[in-house]
Order: structure tokens, then sequence, then C-alpha cells
């Protein structure tokens, strides 16, 4: 399957880019993590639609992805 | 002191020009800053009298990592807040922390009340108290480059002063410190100008003992490749915090337009990204640390016809953008800039002025107030009017603006629309609409800051919410952040602070604390803190939340009020508990 994916710019520190990612059915947040080689600690939100998904959640072909870190502050 | 076993602590008296010095041995097991300044606070401080009767102390004390180790760059101010009426605390970095220590001062106390507009100049061989009449009336900027001027020794000094608002005793008016920084929130400014003071200059030659160098050396070296050499804080120098208006509109977390809505439709026209591209001209550093989170961004002014533009620099970060910004609807990023630039000049704290012109503006819209009142029709997108309404609230322009200048508190009870003024704990609220453990964070919180025990990073990074582990969660974390406001490190290294590192920096100067001494100054001064606000009259069980913020969707949906509430009573009887314990342990 294939996903939409859009990184914040906090991520290009770790030389990820957004686009387009092709991924194995039935593939996870945490699979996509894994292959965007974005560390998941670093990783807040994946919002697909609004809402925030879990590392566990499935996928599905055609999904938009918005990968975001956390709000951070003192 | 570094190198002794005692706080040198500096007593000023502006009403008899009187100053002494003592050393307190008594105090050394507290580190400093947090740990230090409430101490001297508890011994300073008059219950009996209002916040700005001249009897009350002003509080500034650094700690033993303070200039020699990375990123312990601040500064803790204590004070009777004018806003709160009771226990208030803010920290500032700039080159404050690098100046009194090279004064030769752990600490310095400041009471009563110059007979004339003063401004204090102390070395580490004088403290003068210099004529300031000149510079009353005079905005930040200015006055900050006259004394600049008038002392010399560029780079090695730090200059606190304050604006108008400060002087008018406006309850939240801060402290300007070096340009960039400022001792905000709560009303230090108003302090200041309730005593005649426009600002204090200091600096110092005085030697700093490091019994072994090479100790101290190869700990620094570590200490500075951690900082600079891993993830830890490089993300502050990047986009730094302005990158939090993307990530809180995409979770429903913005506060915007008095929080009417946590989504912005021109999040984007303001996100740390769009102010990186367009505005950003240079990044600077406190004293003392390699990072540069301090983002300066510009903008032109027309100030006269004919096409008459001057450029100017102020800086820039989350709350900033937030309270100026998507609060009150403004749409682009330079007009975010002219505003900060209004506060700025004017001395104000950006978060509270924010927050008051956002409930002003929902209010005029309801017909609660009228335009006679506000003078300019306020409207969320309306830059310029909110520029002037700035200067009304500085300068207590009318009956409403005098009054809003007390802080919303205030504002309500006088007018009414207590259901949307956004204030948790008697302060305007930090730009986190996450959820409860934020809320009931600012709430609970020692100085009633997000800051306390940053609630807002539980509300992202929790699976599920767990009521029990939100009030734990909190304790814990305000806790550990009183010992490390007590060496001082700014708290955005407070992941590079961890307990192996923060032993092995006072090992390295000779301060062989151990785990439990570190356990222990913490809770002796979260304790402190707590019973301060208790003889000041203040009760945590009194608290109520705004309306508002139930109403609006945060990360986790709409908030439930009896939650909340119930969330309260658990903070309240657990710190019963642990306040039972604490004191049968004493
Ligand atoms: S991280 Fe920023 S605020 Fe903190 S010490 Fe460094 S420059 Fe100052």
């Amino acid at each position: 399957m294939t996903v939409t994916v859009q990184l914040n710019d906090y991520f290009s520190r770790y030389g990820a880019q957004s686009g387009k990612v092709s991924l194995p059915d039935g593939a996870t947040v945490a699979d996509l993590l894994s292959y965007l080689k974005v560390p998941p600690s670093e990783v807040g939100f994946v919002i697909k639609t609004g809402q925030v998904l879990k590392e566990t959640d499935k996928l599905d072909d055609g999904d938009n992805l918005l990968i975001l870190p956390f709000a951070m502050g003192g | 002191m570094l190198g002794k076993d005692y706080i040198r602590v500096l007593h000023i008296n502006l009403t008899d020009e009187k100053v002494s010095v003592e050393e307190r041995k008594d105090l050394f097991h507290l580190l400093g800053g947090t740990g230090v300044a409430s101490k001297l606070l508890e011994e300073n401080m008059r219950p009996d009298l209002p916040p700005l009767h001249e009897d009350q102390p002003i509080i500034f004390a650094i700690g033993p990592l303070s200039t020699i180790f990375p990123v312990a760059t601040k500064t803790v101010a204590t004070f009777i807040s004018p806003l709160t009426g009771e226990y208030g605390e803010s920290h500032a970095g700039g080159r404050s922390a690098m100046a009194i220590r090279n004064a030769g001062y752990d600490a310095i106390v400041i009471t009563g009340r110059a007979n004339k507009p003063t401004y204090l100049s102390i070395t580490d061989h004088s403290v003068e108290f210099k004529d300031a009449r000149g510079l009353w009336g005079l905005d930040v900027e200015e006055t900050g480059r006259i004394i600049r001027e008038r002392e010399g020794i560029p780079g090695k000094r730090s200059i606190m002063r304050i604006g108008v608002s400060g002087e008018n005793l406006v309850s939240f008016a801060g402290v300007n410190v070096d340009t960039y920084r400022h001792f905000g929130r709560l009303g230090l400014g108003a302090v200041f100008g309730s005593k005649q003071l426009k600002a204090i200059a200091i600096t110092g030659e005085t030697d700093i003992p490091v019994t072994d160098f090479k100790s101290y050396y190869s700990t620094f070296r570590w200490l500075y490749k951690k900082v600079v050499e891993t993830d830890l804080m490089s993300k502050y120098h990047e986009i730094g915090t302005p990158i939090n208006i993307k990530v809180l509109n995409a979770i429903s977390s913005l506060p915007t337009k008095n929080l009417q809505q946590s989504t912005f439709e021109h999040a984007d026209d303001i996100s740390g990204e769009t102010f990186a591209q367009d505005t950003l001209v240079r990044k600077v550093s406190c004293v003392g640390c390699p990072i540069g989170c301090i983002h300066v961004g510009q903008f032109r002014r027309l100030f006269d016809k004919g096409y008459e533009y001057e450029s100017l620099a102020v800086s820039y970060d989350h709350e900033l953008i937030y309270s100026l910004g998507s609060l009150l609807g403004t749409p682009t990023a330079s007009e975010v800039l002219e505003l900060i630039d209004e506060v700025e000049e004017t001395g104000l704290d950006a978060m509270s002025t924010g927050v008051a012109l956002a409930w002003a503006t929902e209010a005029l819209e309801k017909d609660i107030l009228s335009i006679e009142q506000t003078l300019v029709p306020l409207a969320f997108g309306n830059t310029e009017n909110y520029k002037k309404a700035i200067h009304y609230i500085a300068e207590r322009t009318n009956d409403f603006y005098r009054t809003l200048g007390e802080g919303l508190t205030h504002a309500t009870e006088a007018y009414g629309g207590k259901e949307f003024a956004l204030v948790y704990g008697g302060n305007e609220m930090a730009g986190y609409h996450t959820g409860y453990a934020f809320a009931l964070g600012q709430t609970v919180g020692g100085r009633h800051s997000h800051l306390c025990n940053a609630g807002y990073q539980y509300d992202q990074s929790a699976k599920e919410l767990n009521d029990e582990e939100i009030v734990d969660y909190l304790i814990k974390e305000e806790k550990e952040r009183c010992m490390l406001t007590s060496l001082v490190i700014c708290l955005f290294a407070r992941k590079v602070y961890d307990r192996e590192t923060v032993l092995k920096a006072l090992n390295a100067i000779d301060m062989p604390f151990t785990d439990e001494d570190l356990d222990k100054m913490a809770e002796e001064t979260f304790f402190t803190r707590l019973r301060i606000k208790q003889k000041l009259g203040y009760s945590l069980e009194n608290e109520k939340f705004p309306k508002r913020a139930f109403e609006t969707p945060t990360r986790w949906g709409k908030m439930d009020e009896e939650r909340m509430n119930k969330l309260l009573h658990m903070y309240v009887e657990r710190l019963k508990a642990e306040y039972d314990r604490y004191s049968t342990a004493q």
C-alpha cells in the first residue's frame, strides 16, 4: 500500500522527507516510523484526518498522514 | 557561595540607603535560586501588608552552578505578587546570573522605597543609589540605552529595568533584563515601581574560586558536549518553541480568539516556520549558554507619510505568538512582532496582556463593555487597535484600563464575564490548551505557571488519561523543578541535568551533595512555597476553573468540569497528606 506522509520541519534533522511511502499491507504507525528512521520518542503525534493515531493503529492504502513532534516549552 | 559553606546575601534598604552583607550557613543546603529566594522571602515578607507596600521585599538569588556550567543562566526573583496577592516567583537569564556572581553575591534582598526615582548600581565593591528622575517615564529600550552609556563595562554587566507599566503599578508589569529576557508574570515590575526603583545595573570582577580545576574542567567539557553534541537541546535553537504553533493547532490545543476556538485559520501564517523564513534575523543566547534559543525577528514600521519606514527587531517565542497572535486573532507574523514591540516598550507581561485584551474583546462583543470604556473598537485581528490598547493598559488611561491593569480576576469582579476569562490560579493562561494536566498544573503550581510542573507535557505524552497519575506527575515534577531552579539552570536544559549530572557537577565544585540531600532540599523548598502561600491567606480549595476551558476542545476533546473539580480535590488531599508527613518528619 502507499501512504502520503507530511513531516513537520522538526524531523528534517533525521533526514526524513515528506512524500509517498510504500509499505506492506497491514503496516502500522510504528512500522511507518521505523521505515522513516524517525525516533519514536521524538514523535508527538501521527494524525489522520484530524484524529491522533496510536503506534499500533493499522494504516490504509491512500492515507494522508501528518507527523508532528511534541509541543515543547520549559 | 562557591568555595565556601554559606550563602552570601546583600541587603539593600532603599529608604535609608543602608547596605549590609550577611553570610548564611543555614541556607547552604538549599543550594540557591528558588530554595534560597523562597526562604529569604518567607523571612522578610510582611503578610499583614499589601503586596506593593514599601516594606515588602524583592529577592534575587543565583545558584552554585550559575555561569560556571553550561545553561546555568537564570536568576530567580521572589516577591509578593500584586496580581495574585500571594507567592510571586519569576526567572530571567541574559547576563543577570553572571553579573550577580561576578559581584560576589548569591542573593540580594531589596526593601524600602526610594524617596525619588532611583536606579541601583551594584558592583563587587559598592552599591550606589543613583538619581533616575530623568529616566522615569522612559520606555524600556531608552532606559537601557542611557544606563548602558552611563555605567560602561559593556558585556559584563546586566541591566534590569521597568517601563511605564511598572512605574504605573500595573499588576502584570514585568522587568526587562538585558533587552531579550524578562522577569515576566506575576508583576515584579509593579513591585519595582512601588519602590521607585527604575533599574538595577550590576557587574563585578570577583574571582570564581574553583578548588579542583582539573575535576571542574573535565566535568564542564563533558557537560558542554552533552549540551551541544546530543539531540537534547538543539530543537530550541532551530525553529525553537514557535514550532508549537503548528503542533498545537493540529491537535486542537492552540488557544485562539479568547479560546473560543482551539485551532486558528491563520496558524500557518504565524507558525514558527513562517517566522523563521520571513522574519528571523539572528539567534542570541544568555551568557553561559551555547544554545541560542532567543529568536529575533525583524519587521518594518511606517513612521511617517511618504513611505518613511524604520526596521525594528524583537525576540519572539511560543508564548508571545500565542498570547499576542492566535489568542487575539492576529493574522500575520509581522503584526505579531508589532504587538510584541509595544509590549516590550511598555514593559508589560506579554501573556497577561494578550489574555486581558482577548477577554476585553469578547466582553465588548457581548456588550458587557462599551466602546466608551475600551476607547477603541477592540476586535480579533485588529492589530492597530490592540497597539493602542496596550498603551492604555500601561498608562492606565481611564477607569476601565486601570481595572484591567489589576489583572483579569479584578476586572471580572468589576465588570462580569468571568466565565470566559482565561485565568488559572489568579494568573492569566499560558499557551497550551492541552487538557486536564495543564489546567490543573497551572492552577496548583507554586507560581501558577505552566513551568511549575509542565502539565502540558503529560497531556501530550499520556497514552490515556489517568487521574491518579496526573496528580502524581504534577507533584513529582514540581519537586524536581524546585531542585533544578535552585542550581539555577534554564529549564530548557532539564533533560541534560538529570540527577547523575547534577551530582557530578556539584561534586566537581566541591559540593558533595547526595541524591538524598537533593530530595530533601527539593521537598523543603516545595513546602516553603506552600507555607508562604498559606501565610498570605491563599487556599487551593477556593480555586475555580474558567467555564470557557470546558467549552472548547483540547487534544483529549472537551474537558469535563466535574472531573476537573474532582482532580483538584484529589490534588488538595494528596498535598495535605504529604504536608502532614513532611511536618511530622521535621
Ligand atoms: S536555552 Fe535559551 S533561555 Fe535557556 S539559557 Fe540558553 S539562550 Fe537562555
